[in-house]
C-alpha cells in the first residue's frame, strides 16, 4: 500500500533563493549545492545587482542569503532596501564579519539570521530551511 | 515605452542576466545593445542560436585547436572566448538544440570553457542577455527547454511590446527615424492615418523599412499615400471583411505587387486559402524569395521579418536553402 502523501510536500514549489556574494567561488559552491536540492537560484555579485533583481524579477524570492561586506551596496543596506520591496523575504547573512559589529549596523534582529564563515553546507542548508519554515509562525 | 527605457537603464547598471521577450522586429538586439552600452565592459558578442550548426556548436562557442577535427587547419577562438569579460547576446535562445543547452548551462555553472581539442580549461565569464520570440515557459513545460537553463537566463525579463499595441508611438518613431537618417521629409495626414490603422506585423523593423521606401520613392519633401505599399491590403481586407491571416503574410502580398501578379499565385484577398495557414505562409515565403531573386535578406525585408526568422522558416519546411535558391533560379 502506498504511503499517505504529505500535502505540504506536494503543494510546495521549490523555494527561490537570492544569493548575494562578491566571491565568485563561494557563490558557485552555494549555487551548485542548493540547485542540487531543487532550489531556484538567483545570484548577484553585490547588493546593487541584488536590488535590480529584487525589483525586476517577476517570480517570488523567498530568502536572500547575503554576504555583509560587499562593494557598492553592502549586506545591511541591501536588506534595508529589499524589505521595502519585498516585505516577506527572509534574510540570512553569511559572513566572516563579526556578528557583534553586524548587529550594530542592523539592529537586534540578526540573532537568528547570521551564519559565521567558514561554514559547512549542511549548516547552511539547515539554517535556510529553518528560516523558510518559520514563515507560518510569524 | 518610458517604463522600458527605465528598465534598460536599471539593468544596464548591473551585471544581472536579462531575458528579452518580444515578436520579431520589436528591436530585441537594439535593446540588448542599449543594456550593454549602459555599462560597457569587454565586448558585445551576438550569437544567433537559430543558425548555429549543431555539429559545430562547440567549436563555434568554445573555439578549437589546430587539428582538433578534420578541417581544423588552424586554431580559432570561439564566440564565448571573445565574450569573456563582456556580454554574450544569445539571440533566439529558444532555438538552441538540447545538446547545446546542456553545454551552455555547464559554461554558466563552471564559468570556464575548454576549446575543442584542448586539455585545458580556461576561465570564461560574461554577462548574459538572451532574446526569444517564443514563449520559453511553454517550451519548458513541453520539455523542449531546460528548466535550469531557463532559470539562469530569466533572472530579469523584459517584455518588448508589439508595435500594434503602442500605435500612439508611431508618429514619434517615424519622426525620430527620419531625423536620425538625415531625411527632411514630412508625413501627409493620410499616410499617418494609414500607418496608425495598419497592424505592423513586422513591428519596428517593418516601420523603418516602410519609411525608407517612402523616402526613396518621394520626389518632394512629403511621404505620399500612393507610395505606401500596404494600403491596398488594408482596404481589401476591410471590404472583404475576411479574417486576418498570420499578420505578416499579407504585408508581402502587396509588397510583392504586380511583379508577382503574372505568376501563378493569385493575389489579394483570395490568396490565403481558409484553414491553411501553413501553406499560406509557405506561399508567402516563396513569393518573397521570388521577388527578391533568392536573396534571403531582401526576402526577409519584404516579409517584414528578420533574416534569421526567414531562415528558420525555410528550415522548418525541411528544405535546404541552397537547393531552394537553385530551384528559384531554374524556375
Amino acid at each position: 500500500m502506498a504511503n499517505p502523501i504529505d500535502r505540504n510536500l506536494v503543494n510546495r514549489r521549490p523555494p527561490t533563493v537570492l544569493l548575494v556574494e562578491d566571491d565568485a567561488r563561494v557563490r558557485k559552491w552555494i549555487h551548485e549545492e542548493l540547485e542540487k536540492l531543487g532550489y531556484n537560484l538567483l545570484e548577484a555579485g553585490d547588493g546593487a545587482d541584488a536590488l535590480v533583481i529584487a525589483e525586476l524579477h517577476r517570480g517570488p524570492i523567498d530568502i536572500v542569503v547575503t554576504d555583509v561586506v560587499m562593494p557598492r551596496v553592502d549586506g545591511p543596506e541591501l536588506v534595508k532596501a529589499l524589505v521595502a520591496l519585498r516585505p516577506d523575504v527572509k534574510v540570512l547573512y553569511i559572513s566572516g564579519y563579526p556578528e557583534a559589529l553586524l548587529r550594530k549596523s542592523t539592529g537586534p534582529s540578526t540573532d537568528d539570521n547570521y551564519l559565521q564563515k567558514p561554514f559547512d553546507m549542511n549548516t547552511l542548508i539547515a539554517r535556510i530551511t529553518e528560516l523558510l519554515d518559520s514563515e507560518d509562525s510569524e | 515605452m518610458l517604463r522600458l527605457r527605465e528598465m534598460i537603464r536599471k539593468v544596464g547598471s548591473s551585471r544581472v542576466s536579462v531575458l528579452l521577450q518580444g515578436e520579431s522586429g520589436t528591436g530585441k538586439e537594439l535593446v540588448a545593445r542599449a543594456i550593454y552600452a549602459a555599462r560597457p565592459q569587454g565586448e558585445f558578442v551576438p550569437i544567433d542560436c537559430g543558425s548555429l550548426v549543431p555539429t559545430l556548436i562547440e567549436s563555434e562557442l568554445f573555439g578549437h585547436l589546430r587539428g582538433a577535427f578534420t578541417g581544423a587547419v588552424g586554431s580559432r577562438s570561439g564566440l564565448l572566448q571573445t565574450a569573456h569579460g563582456g556580454t554574450a547576446f544569445f539571440d533566439e535562445v529558444g532555438e538552441l538544440p538540447s545538446e547545446a543547452q546542456v553545454k551552455l548551462l555547464r559554461v554558466l555553472q563552471q564559468q570556464e570553457i575548454r576549446p575543442v581539442g584542448s586539455n585545458h580549461s580556461q576561465p570564461c565569464s560574461f554577462r548574459v542577455i538572451a532574446a526569444t520570440n517564443r514563449n520559453l515557459e511553454e517550451e519548458v513545460r513541453c520539455g523542449r527547454f531546460r528548466l535550469d537553463l531557463y532559470f539562469r537566463l530569466n533572472v530579469v525579463a523584459l517584455e518588448l511590446p508589439a508595435l500594434r499595441s503602442r500605435k500612439e508611438d508611431i508618429p514619434g518613431l517615424v519622426e525620430e527615424f527620419l531625423r536620425k537618417n538625415g531625411y527632411r521629409h514630412e508625413m501627409t495626414p493620410e499616410v499617418l492615418e494609414a500607418m496608425m490603422a495598419y497592424w505592423w506585423p513586422g513591428n519596428i523593423r517593418e516601420l523603418h523599412n516602410c519609411v525608407d521606401r517612402l523616402v526613396a520613392l518621394s520626389s518632394d519633401q512629403y511621404l505620399h499615400m500612393e507610395d505606401l505599399q500596404f494600403h491596398r491590403v488594408l482596404t481589401d481586407s476591410r471590404s472583404a471583411g475576411r479574417i486576418e491571416p498570420e499578420p505578416w503574410i499579407s504585408t508581402l502580398d502587396v509588397q510583392a505587387g504586380p511583379a508577382t501578379a503574372s505568376r501563378e499565385e493569385p493575389r489579394g484577398s483570395e490568396v490565403i486559402p481558409a484553414g491553411s495557414m501553413e501553406s499560406a505562409e509557405f506561399a508567402a515565403v516563396q513569393r518573397a524569395l521570388l521577388s527578391a531573386d533568392g536573396n534571403l535578406t531582401a526576402a526577409a525585408q519584404l516579409l517584414g521579418i528578420g533574416r534569421t526568422t526567414l531562415y528558420r522558416k525555410l528550415k522548418r519546411y525541411d528544405k535546404d536553402v541552397p537547393a531552394w535558391r537553385d530551384g528559384i533560379r531554374v524556375g
